[in-house]
Formats: C-alpha cells, structure tokens, sequence
C-alpha cells in the first residue's frame, strides 16, 4: 500500500490540483491522535459560555426585571423583553471585538464583509465607544469639579450618537448611489468601528490629557490641546473608514478570459469603474469633512465639556457665538493678541 | 453512544454530517464534550494543516490548534447550523490562526512549560507523516501571499467549492475564481523553482 514516505513527490507542479496530495498528506487523520481526556479537562476549564446554570450579565438583568414586575400582563411583556435582551446579552462578546480592533483588524473587516453576525457587532462596537467616550469625558470634565466630570462623560457619548445619527442618511444614501455595495447594517457598523477608533484613540491619550490639566492653570490653553487632540483621534477614525468604505475593485479580464459585470471586466468597464471610484474617494473625504463639522456644531450645543475654573458648574450654556471664533479667540489668547 | 434527536431540517443535516445534537447547549455537560471531541475528530487534520501555514514550529503549531479548538467550544452554543460545518469550523479557525499566527510573530517565543492539561492534548505516540519538501516549499511560498489569496488557495487545496471559498471569505465565487487564476502563476513558479533549488541536494542524501 503506498504511503506518505513512499509516495512520490513529482519534481514540477503544473496546476493547483497536483499540489492537493502534497497539502492533504502533510497532516492525515491518522497521523494526529488526540488525547480526549485531556481535552475534557481543559474544556471543563472554560466552560464560562457553555455552561447553562451559570448566571450571565443578560440572565441576571432578566432576573431583575422579572422581580420587579407587578400586574401579569406587564410581567408578561417584561418577561418577553427580557429573555430576548438576556439571549442577545448572552451573546456578546464585547473584549473579543474590543481586541479584534486593536490587533486584528483584518479579521474584524472580514467579519463585516461576511456580514458576519452585524446587530451584534454594532452593539459591541457601540458599549465600546460609549465606554471610551464616558471615560475621556470625564477626564476632560472632572478638571473643574466631579459633577462637571460626570456631565462630560455623559454628554460627550451623546454627541458622538447624535452625530452619527443626523450624518447616516447622507452617508448610506450617497454611498449607494455611487455603489459602494455595502448593506445598511455593514454601514452602520463600518460607521461604528470609525467612531470606536475614534474614542479609542481619546482614551490612549486620556493620561496626557489628565496630566496637562492638572498641571496648567490656563483654561485657554486646555481647550486647545483638547480640540487638538479630538483633530487626532478623527483623522484616524477617518483613515481606518476609509480603508474599509472603499468600494470593491474589479479585475481586468484577460485576453480569453470573459468578462462578466462585476468582477472580471472589460478594459473599457476598467475604465470606468476607475473614475467611479474617484468620485467615491472624494465622497467619502466630503462626507467626513461633514461628520466633522456636524460634531463640531454639536458640541458647541452641548457644551461646556471643558470649564473655567473661574466658572460656576453648569449642565449647558446655550447658544451664542460659534466654535470657530471661540477657538480663533483661545489662539488669539495664548499667542498674547488678547 | 449519542443518542440523535431531531428537531430541525437544519438541525438534521447537521446531526448526520457530525453527530451534534442541536440546540447545543440543551444537552448535558457529558454530551456535549463528546460531541464537541467528535467535531475536534473530524476537524483536526484541516484545523492542523491551516494552523501550519501561520506558524513555523511543531509546538507554535499545537498551540494554534488548541486556541481553535477553544474557540470552537465557546462558539458552539450558537452555531444554528445554518451553514456547514466545515464553514463554520473554517471561518472560526481562519480568525483564530491569523491572530495566533500574528501574535507568535511578534513575540519571542519563551520556552514557558505547559501546564499537564495543554501539554497533553497530543499523544505522545502523536506523529506528524514524514513530510516531502515540497510541503515546506509549499507552505513557505503560500506565507508570501496576501492573507486574502492565501486564505482562497488554502481553501481549494482543502477541496472547497468556490461557494464555500466565497462564504468563508465574504468574496464573491467569481471572483474567488479571478483571485485564484491570479495566484496560481505566482503560487506554482514560487514552489517550482525552491523544488529545483533543492531537489539535487534531495538526491543526493537519497
């Protein structure tokens, strides 16, 4: 009977077929054996998703509302909302996308590209962010006084929601008609990874942040280095939604191969799909131009984030004056103009 | 021996290709360790043969192969049986390998001793077949691929159907095919010219 050691190998391979054998007998069945008890042991180990009686976070928040239910048609329909939200709970897996987009980025677009498990993602992504958010808020806010602290951290996830929210439509909309060919759910949380990169970003350098306001007084100067900061985190947020955003390229047939619409096309169909994706590159920097300026506005509604000490505590200052000649008059200042 | 229940056409199609019992986590403990050391089974030689593309030592190897494994026990209370096992099984060992792979890269591995339990998950008596050159050369030239050309002929040369490439890889089948036409020149002119490099050294220890 042959073998893998006596099996010839032949010395030139003309087509992927012959490489099969050498790729199906570098590792057999036969010739891995598996220790099963040892397996068990270790499974047993993790059994933290597996194992039914072990209350989860969704479990316990069910519990919670189950108890706190009076009349039996309102406990009826807490309880459908409740297993619902105590499965989708279940589910998460917040650290895994936490570090998927930290060091496996790849795996993570693939996962989006698959339209791998969308709703999930989408709301890891969005706890992520909004965590992030809430704690640079904070930072930012708590130079003041705590309860400036707590505003902050509340107000600044809001902003970000509020932004995606009102700059969606023109982003799917657009998008679509320039055939970008990504589904609702695939924009909105190819949406979603930019932002959580976005406060991602506002949390490495939340120390730094920490660190100037505490050791300067200049109130100016802090909000400088805020808005500076925030320029950062959204040019990165920017480029990661990018990469990701572009449309899909078609290869070129070549002579004899055919040519079909969408993936392999003629030089002229090349051609033209070049241009289309020129006008989506200069779309997709628009639409950030735009997110940015939305976010702008926004703040500046709900602001103060960062206050004078000099200043009173207060949840929003109303609308007077705009961002622009707020920050022009903070450099006018710090350059000594003022 | 399990016993086989049935509940869904989805449910079915999956019991007779790998003995699972669905909903997985309405069985017991007991029952679903062994359904998940039979799913291990049936995997292992194509869960080890994609890890050896993303490492470079027998151990890095065996390490990979349990991160899967684990990944596939977590993931196993959800998995619906919409899509095939081996869909499945290769999408969760693709992301898995790619991140192991990247992370043995990036740190010096440190001669730490396993603890008993990771340290026997292989037999002793557990061999590798004697493995041709051209199996290095092969794998050597598939880690100078683009991850996602790497992943579409790693894919084919475990049999899958451009359905099944395209599933795993969120690619279109036509242009899995265009991906494959692409990097079968470069693929088969990379591993002919290592075999003819080393095939006279070969011979002459033969």
């Amino acid at each position: 009977m042959e073998t893998p050691e006596t099996r010839s190998t032949p010395s030139e391979f003309a087509t992927i077929e012959e490489l099969r054998p050498v790729w199906q007998h570098s590792v057999s069945p036969e010739s891995l054996t598996l220790n099963h008890e040892a397996i068990i042991a270790t499974v047993r180990l993790d059994n933290t998703s597996t194992n039914p009686d072990e209350q989860t976070f969704g479990q316990t928040f069910g519990e919670g509302f189950r108890s706190g239910a009076r009349s039996a048609w309102f406990q009826w329909i807490i309880h459908i909302f409740a297993q619902f939200f105590a499965q989708f709970f279940e589910r998460l897996r917040v650290m895994d996308t936490l570090m998927a987009i930290l060091q496996n980025r790849t795996a993570l677009i693939r996962s989006i590209f698959t339209s791998e498990n969308l709703p999930r993602r989408a709301v890891e992504l969005l706890i992520i962010s909004f965590v992030s958010f809430f704690v640079y808020g904070f930072v930012i806010g708590v130079q003041h006084s705590f309860a400036q602290g707590l505003s902050a951290a509340a107000k600044l996830p809001l902003l970000f929601l509020l932004t995606i929210v009102i700059t969606f439509p023109t982003l799917f909309i657009f998008g679509s008609i320039l055939g970008t060919g990504r589904s609702f759910m695939q924009t909105v949380v190819i949406l979603l990874a930019g932002t959580t990169i976005i406060s991602l970003v506002l949390v490495a350098l939340s120390p730094v942040t920490l660190l100037f306001g505490m050791t300067t007084s200049s109130y100016q100067f802090f909000k400088l280095l805020n808005v500076g900061i925030f320029i950062v985190a959204w040019f990165l947020g920017a480029a990661f939604f990018r990469a990701i955003y572009a449309p899909h390229t078609p290869v070129v047939a070549e002579v004899g191969e055919e040519a079909d619409d969408k993936d392999k096309v003629s030089i002229e169909e090349a051609s033209r799909h070049e241009n289309q994706q020129k006008v989506h590159a200069y779309f997709v920097r628009f639409w950030f131009l735009l997110y940015g300026f939305v976010a702008t506005q926004i703040a500046w509604m709900l602001r103060p984030f960062v206050c004078s000490s000099s200043l009173e505590f207060e949840l929003f200052r109303g609308m007077r004056d705009n961002v622009y000649g707020d920050i022009l008059r903070s450099i006018a200042h710090i350059l000594g103009f003022r | 021996m399990i016993t086989i229940f049935f509940y869904t056409t989805n449910y079915n199609a999956l019991e007779q290709q790998t003995s699972i019992k669905l909903p997985f986590a309405e069985l017991s403990p007991e029952e679903r360790e062994a359904a998940f050391v039979r799913l291990l089974e049936e995997n292992k030689a194509r869960i080890m043969r994609l890890a050896s593309v993303y490492t470079r030592t027998r151990a890095d190897r065996e390490d990979v192969f349990q991160d899967i494994a684990i990944q596939l026990w977590r993931a196993l209370p959800s998995f619906r049986g919409e899509a095939q096992t081996s869909t499945w099984v290769y999408r969760i060992a693709l992301n898995v390998a790619m991140r192991s792979g990247e992370r043995l890269q990036h740190t010096a591995r440190r001669h730490v001793p396993m603890s008993d339990t990771a340290a026997s998950w292989f037999d002793a008596g557990s061999e590798y077949a004697q493995e041709p050159p051209a199996i290095e050369h092969l794998r050597h030239c598939m880690r100078k691929l683009p991850e996602r050309q790497r992943t579409v002929v790693m894919l084919t040369l475990e049999e899958c159907e451009y359905r099944e490439i395209a599933t795993v890889t969120g690619l279109t089948e036509s242009n899995v095919g265009v991906i494959l036409s692409r990097v079968k020149k470069h693929l088969l002119n990379c591993i002919n010219t290592l075999m003819q490099t080393t095939q006279p050294r070969t011979e002459a220890r033969t």
